[in-house]
């Protein structure tokens, strides 16, 4: 069975590394909070690593997530 | 408190307290108690609740309400003597409400309406009821609902037999006897009832009730005494004594007959405000539908309020103090789940207002802040709910820090403490009281910006309040244990609780010194939840604002049940929402302008746009800054200290130096709502700038970059020219990502 993604991304090419000068691309990831983590596909840098989460996910999904394990 | 240790692999558990002290915290509130019609009739009848409907208009769940407490209706609305309405709250201004002429409405128009069962399931158990009269029948009743088969020996042929005498019409009996259909009744018709048959009908019971209308004495043991009435209800509640105590009985109880149980007096506590007293409108002979109505309108359906009415969080979440404290209980109770009492817990204030305002003195804030200690020391705490403001605690006692004594001195008969929000808000008004000081008072003026721990107090980090009270110690010890002089009354309660520094309030050391008058001003005064339960303080404040030549208005809830602000208790960064309902409430309850002596009042205020003043800067003149955001309240300390390290020490000091960096229009108002400081974004950009990481984002053409601080990572997103900066967003998340 296919590992589970909770989020998925594809930069479509439209993001690029300042430092490295390429592309970013769909890459594997994993958000970490109090002890629980989610794998999910984020556009990183296929060079250095570097991982972009962009603002509607940062506002939206990850807050509500945050928030309700802060409750738990 | 006991430590239960650690449960399972990962789950901290700690009892702050016990069932029997929730039940004890519990029955400090009267909200449950009976309101005074229901607690004088001796069947406890609802006439709230029927006050409710038939002002409705709905006479059959008004008569069905009585109904649950006795099946005569007519009977009892023909022959209460009515005590309710001489107990009614009302007759002490006025008419109490006619509520027997309310009963006599519900049999006139809704006494024929459908009648509710809840039959309880059948006992194998048998009961003999001996009597003839209105007390067998309603012992029958009471009994046959419980679920008992009962044998009535009697020597009536029906049961409309046992209601004659009551002044009832034929067709009303029947209306009453629909109570009955289901029960399991049998009539043994006796041609008369004699004391030496009762061992015979005895025989194979579980339980005997003999009417004391039959003048038996000396019957077999263990039938439960009863008292001879002449009353209506009154034998009705004898009924209903006789027959709770025979099932009783059957279910295996010792009742000790000599001693019977008297019932306690309600406590309830009834709100008055605005009520007047008011004349009935109706008589009981000649009740229609309307004047009933109109009757049942007058009820206030007596409650208790004095906590939730002056208090916006309690409105908010439409709770009141009892309800939520089993909440909070039950919440500190989950080992694994949803924590739902979590915001709640942590948008109360702890201000101490509900407290006074509650005329036992329930200590709902105490609950709150003991489930916020057992959160904190179990980790159960929401990370972000108070990590704002404890960091903002360490930058003011970290970098804006500053301590020092008067020059000229090594040691300081005074100190003053203007407090965290003063610098922050006012930094004029800080500067000016201290040079007021310096020149007016003799002995030497120590000077000290920082944070009392107030902050740590709130987020129940005893840790942090420690460290905070040791910090101002030493420098306390250092400048010769001066006087505290404090501009906050929250900075001044909590040195009082903490440590032993003689503490004064500035207000009393400018009217010591004199005051000028300054204005003719007609204000409302909004007193401080740091000065709640201080009789001095509120006075002494008074006598400065008084001396500034300011009138004081009358406002609703004053002086010890003034609302809080919303500040308070971190309110503000823990439930924005309730902390700016709280802000409208307090600054509503009057239209005068507000005047506080409290600088995290007044910027509250402000931020609701009430037009409010601190009572230092009416009285240095300081004119009232604009709302400060959130960097801006960082950059006030920051540069208040520069100044006057420069003005009165003569020291330089650098303020960190800033990249040029502008914002566009509406990003500022953003970042205040995601509570990020532009000290936050300038750390991104220096990030940036050591390591040249970012993102282009080829659709908006701007750069994005990220930098952790703490238990956070801050995004900006940019773009840059030769000169600046300029910022077009900033958003922040908690979680780690790799």
């Amino acid at each position: 069975m296919a590992e589970k993604n909770y989020y998925t991304i594809d930069p479509m090419g439209k993001l690029t590394c300042t430092k490295c000068k390429i592309a970013l691309v769909k890459g594997k990831a994993t958000f970490g909070y109090l002890g629980n983590a989610f794998p999910v596909e984020l556009p990183v840098c296929p060079s250095c690593g570097y991982i972009y989460v962009p603002e509607e996910l940062a506002v939206g999904k990850v807050l509500t997530v945050e928030r309700s394990l802060e409750d738990k | 408190m006991e430590e239960k240790g650690f449960v399972g692999k990962h789950y901290l558990m700690k009892q702050a307290f016990g069932q029997e002290e929730l039940h004890k915290r519990e029955a400090v509130c009267t909200r449950e108690d009976l309101p005074a019609c229901m607690d004088t009739c001796p069947l406890e009848i609802d006439m709230r609740s029927v006050c409710a409907y038939v002002a409705k208009g709905d006479f059959t769940k008004a008569a069905g309400v009585i109904r649950t407490a006795t099946p005569f209706l007519f009977l009892l609305s023909k022959n209460c003597g009515g005590a309710c309405t001489k107990a009614c709250i009302l007759s002490k201004m006025g008419d109490g409400i006619s509520l027997q002429a309310l009963e006599r409405a519900c049999a006139l128009y809704g006494g024929a309406g459908t009648i509710n069962r809840f039959m309880l399931p059948k006992k194998k158990q048998k009961v003999a009821v001996i009597g003839d009269d209105l007390f067998a029948l309603a012992c029958c009743w009471e009994l046959g609902k419980k679920g008992y088969e009962v044998f009535w020996y009697t020597v009536c042929i029906t049961m409309e037999e046992a209601l004659n005498g009551w002044g009832l019409t034929e067709e009303e009996k029947k209306l009453e006897l629909r109570a009955f259909g289901g029960l399991r009744i049998e009539r043994k018709t006796q041609e008369q009832l004699l004391k030496e048959n009762l061992p015979g009908w005895a025989e194979g019971m579980d339980g005997v009730i003999v009417s004391p209308e039959l003048l038996w004495t000396g019957i077999l043991d263990g039938i439960i005494k009863v008292e001879r009435r002449e009353k209506a209800e009154q034998i009705l509640a004898e009924a209903r004594y006789a027959a709770l105590m025979t099932d009783r009985q059957m279910q295996g109880v010792q009742i000790d007959q000599e001693k019977r149980e008297k019932k306690e007096k309600s406590r309830l506590f009834v709100t008055l405000d605005g009520v007047e007293g008011s004349k009935t409108v109706t008589d009981i002979e000649h009740v229609t539908k309307e004047g009933a109505v109109e009757e049942a309108k007058r009820c206030i359906q007596c409650q208790c309020l004095e906590c939730v009415k002056g208090c916006a969080y309690l409105q908010h979440y439409k709770r009141n103090p009892k309800a939520a404290i089993r909440e909070i209980y039950n919440n500190m109770s989950i080992v694994m789940g949803n924590h739902m009492a979590n915001g709640m817990i942590n948008a109360c204030d702890e201000c101490g207002q509900c407290k006074a305002a509650c005329p036992n003195g329930f200590d709902y804030p105490d609950v709150c802040k003991i489930a916020k200690h057992t959160m904190v020391e179990t980790k159960k705490m929401p990370p972000s709910t108070h990590e704002f403001a404890l960091l903002d605690q360490e930058f003011s006692n970290g970098e804006a820090f500053l301590a020092k004594a008067q020059p000229g001195y090594q040691k300081c008969r005074y100190l003053f403490f203007p407090g965290c929000q003063a610098a922050a808000v006012s930094p004029g008004t800080v500067e000016a009281a201290y040079k007021d000081l310096l020149h007016r008072l003799e002995g030497g003026v120590g000077l000290l910006l920082g944070c009392c721990g107030a902050i740590s107090k709130w987020a129940a980090r005893e840790d942090l309040l420690k460290a905070s009270m040791e910090q101002f110690t030493k420098v306390w010890q250092k400048m010769g244990e001066p006087e505290l002089i404090c501009a906050c009354p929250t900075c001044k309660q909590v040195f009082e609780e903490y440590t032993k520094v003689r503490t004064v309030g500035i207000w009393e050391v400018l009217l010591d010194l004199g005051v000028e008058k300054v204005t003719s001003k007609k204000v409302a005064l909004h007193d401080a939840c740091g000065a709640r339960g201080n009789q001095k303080m509120q006075e002494d404040v008074r006598a400065f604002v008084k001396a500034l030549g300011i009138e004081v208005a009358e406002v609703p809830f004053e002086g010890d049940l003034a609302p809080c602000c919303g500040y308070g208790g971190l309110v503000k960064y823990a439930n924005k929402e309730v902390s700016i309902k709280k802000a409208k409430f307090a600054a509503d309850r009057s239209a005068y302008p507000v005047l506080t002596y409290c600088m995290g009042c007044r910027d509250q205020f402000q931020r609701v746009g009430a037009d409010s003043c601190h009572i230092l800067e009416l009285s240095y003149g300081v004119e009232p800054l604009p709302v400060p955001d959130l960097s801006a309240r960082r950059a006030n300390r920051l540069l208040l200290k520069q100044k006057l390290l420069k003005e009165i020490w003569n020291e330089d000091w650098e303020v960190d130096v800033m990249l040029p960096v502008v914002y566009q229009d509406g990003v500022k108002e953003q970042m205040e709502e995601r509570m990020i400081l532009e000290s936050d974004v300038q750390e991104v950009l220096k990030a940036y700038e050591d390591s040249g990481e970012a993102v282009f984002d080829e659709e908006s053409q701007c750069l994005v970059a990220n930098y952790r601080m703490g238990n956070v990572t801050f995004w900006v997103r940019f773009t840059k020219n030769e000169k600046e900066y300029v910022v077009q967003g900033a958003y922040s998340h908690r979680m780690t990502v790799e």
